[in-house]
């Protein structure tokens, strides 16, 4: 992959990937901090990257190591503090999307990850199974389960909304 | 209707794309040009010359980072036991000859064979006959026991030259006696042979993210000269797998050739997996890894190494093993003092 290929690939795929990777963790200063790291990565192991054949899987693949890895070691939002100081004022996502959020954080991280991958990234089964490297028998179970965990988790939300609502 | 999950997600997901605060794509590939760099500098300085390994378990154990690992047992051979390395002359070439007084064997009659020959199924097509059942005999022609005063590899005037033009890269050379083999599975590897060594040259072409290593080393006799050979499969035997402190592991892999009097060729392959699971290293788990070629001719050995970001797969099919096969059967050539076999 040569530079230009790089930058442009870059260009075209970086925010898309946050927009990924945000709704697998939950958390948009992870999911910035962790896709720059796999683009980092992808540029100082480039023929790994070209030798793919799916750059853009392996970036989230990549990234989604790193979110994993950095949970565990419980150092979370240390390196990206440390990386870009204090997030500077963004738009706050609207209602709707902070009980999302919450909602997808209840889930198990590899669910999370199965559904964002088969909902939002419009991966097949197959292509999810392929990517998280389960079998698909493994990606269903996931996904029927993280659909009604999260189904129950907006329901439950949208309740207590109403519920706090009624009482104002 | 569209599922709410998707369409909520969708939306999540355009909310941080369009919030996400990302450096320009140059920043992001000096980032990574740094992390290169800082990987290839650690990774060469223990395992780009890893290549596959030697006479030391000839007569005992190799020493491993978590003990002592028991590598097939030698088979008698005629040289001296030596159970640790010796001291020697920290530098420069050795002054006096060694007095060899050799055990030849019977023209054609291996001595010992080499109980610890590559086991472990090598990879790749060996090229012609395997040397380990029919090796060459162990014998010289003389008692040809030092380089020329101005041997050179033939890849020093000639492909390096074109590297050398106007790069990065930069050539090294040493004739210290001490110097260690560049094939090092056992990480440490120790190699008592070496303590028999009557001369040594070794150059070295260094460039960004690329090494090429040549060696030779000149015995007392042949039957010496086969005993490192044997040593050499009886160690890459043992530590096929290795893992480095820094973090990553080494797999090797041989395969015999037909080139001078007895050679192999084998090929490392550097890698970072935290599975656990054994299995063949996988695209995205490998940093690299090398080619090496060893040849004997009589009663020298010689060693040609490459090591770049490559990921390996096959010892002999490669590229990068074509190349070192091919740099090794040129020194083979120009080795023919100590086997005879000069036009």
């Amino acid at each position: 992959m040569t530079q230009e290929e790089f930058d442009q690939f870059y260009t075209a795929c970086a925010g898309r990937l946050v927009g990924h990777l945000y709704a697998m963790t939950g958390d948009l200063a992870e999911a910035e901090d962790v896709v720059q790291e796999a683009f980092v990565k992808a540029w100082s192991r480039r023929e790994s990257l070209a030798q793919s054949g799916r750059p853009e899987a392996w970036i989230r693949t990549v990234a989604w190591r790193l979110a994993v890895s950095r949970w565990r070691r419980g150092r979370r939002a240390l390196i990206a503090y440390q990386r870009h100081g204090v997030p500077p004022h963004v738009q706050a996502p609207n209602p709707d999307l902070t009980v999302l959020v919450a909602a997808l954080r209840s889930l198990p991280e590899e669910q999370r990850r199965a559904i964002v991958l088969h909902h939002l990234v419009d991966l097949s089964v197959e292509q999810v199974a392929e990517e998280t490297g389960c079998p698909t028998g493994t990606v269903k179970a996931r996904l029927a389960r993280g659909r009604g965990a999260l189904a129950r988790a907006l329901a439950d939300s949208e309740d207590e909304a109403e519920r706090e609502g009624s009482c104002a | 209707m569209p599922d709410p999950i998707d369409s909520r997600l969708a939306r999540l997901a355009d909310h941080g794309r369009r919030s996400a605060r990302l450096p320009a794509a140059n920043e992001i590939r000096q980032r990574g040009a740094r992390k290169r760099r800082q990987r290839f500098a650690a990774v060469s300085a223990t395992a780009t010359l890893a290549i596959v390994a030697g006479a030391a378990a000839a007569l005992g154990g190799v020493n491993l980072a978590g003990g002592q690992r028991d590598v097939p047992a030698a088979a008698p051979g005629p040289t001296p036991a030596v159970t640790q390395t010796p001291a020697r002359e920290p530098t420069g070439r050795p002054t006096t000859s060694r007095t060899p007084s050799p055990t030849k064997s019977p023209t054609g009659s291996p001595t010992g064979s080499p109980t610890g020959s590559p086991t472990g199924s090598p990879t790749g097509t060996p090229i012609g006959t395997p040397s380990v059942t029919k090796p060459a005999p162990i014998s010289s022609p003389a008692e040809v026991t030092r380089l020329p005063d101005d041997f050179a590899f033939p890849d020093e005037s000639g492909q390096w030259q074109e590297r050398l033009h106007g790069s990065e890269f930069s050539v090294a050379r040493t004739h210290d006696m001490a110097t260690e083999w560049v094939l090092d599975p056992c990480n440490p590897t120790a190699y008592p042979t070496d303590a028999l060594r009557t001369d040594f040259y070794e150059a070295t072409l260094k460039g960004p993210e690329y090494t090429e290593v040549r060696q030779v080393a000149v015995y007392p006799s042949a039957a010496d000269a086969h005993e490192v050979m044997a040593g050499f499969r009886r160690v890459l035997a043992a530590c096929a797998e290795s893992n480095y402190a820094e973090g990553f592991q080494a797999r090797y892999q041989t395969a015999e050739l037909r080139l001078g009097d007895d050679a192999l060729a084998t090929m490392t392959t550097l890698y970072q997996d935290f599975s656990g699971r054994k299995e063949p290293p996988r695209w995205g788990q490998v940093l690299g890894g090398s080619y090496g070629g060893v040849v004997r001719v009589g009663n020298a050995v010689h060693v040609a190494a490459n090591y770049a970001e490559w990921t390996p797969q096959s010892p002999v099919d490669d590229k990068g093993a074509i190349a070192v096969r091919r740099s090794a059967a040129r020194t083979a050539d120009v080795l023919c003092p100590f086997n005879g076999s000069c036009p």
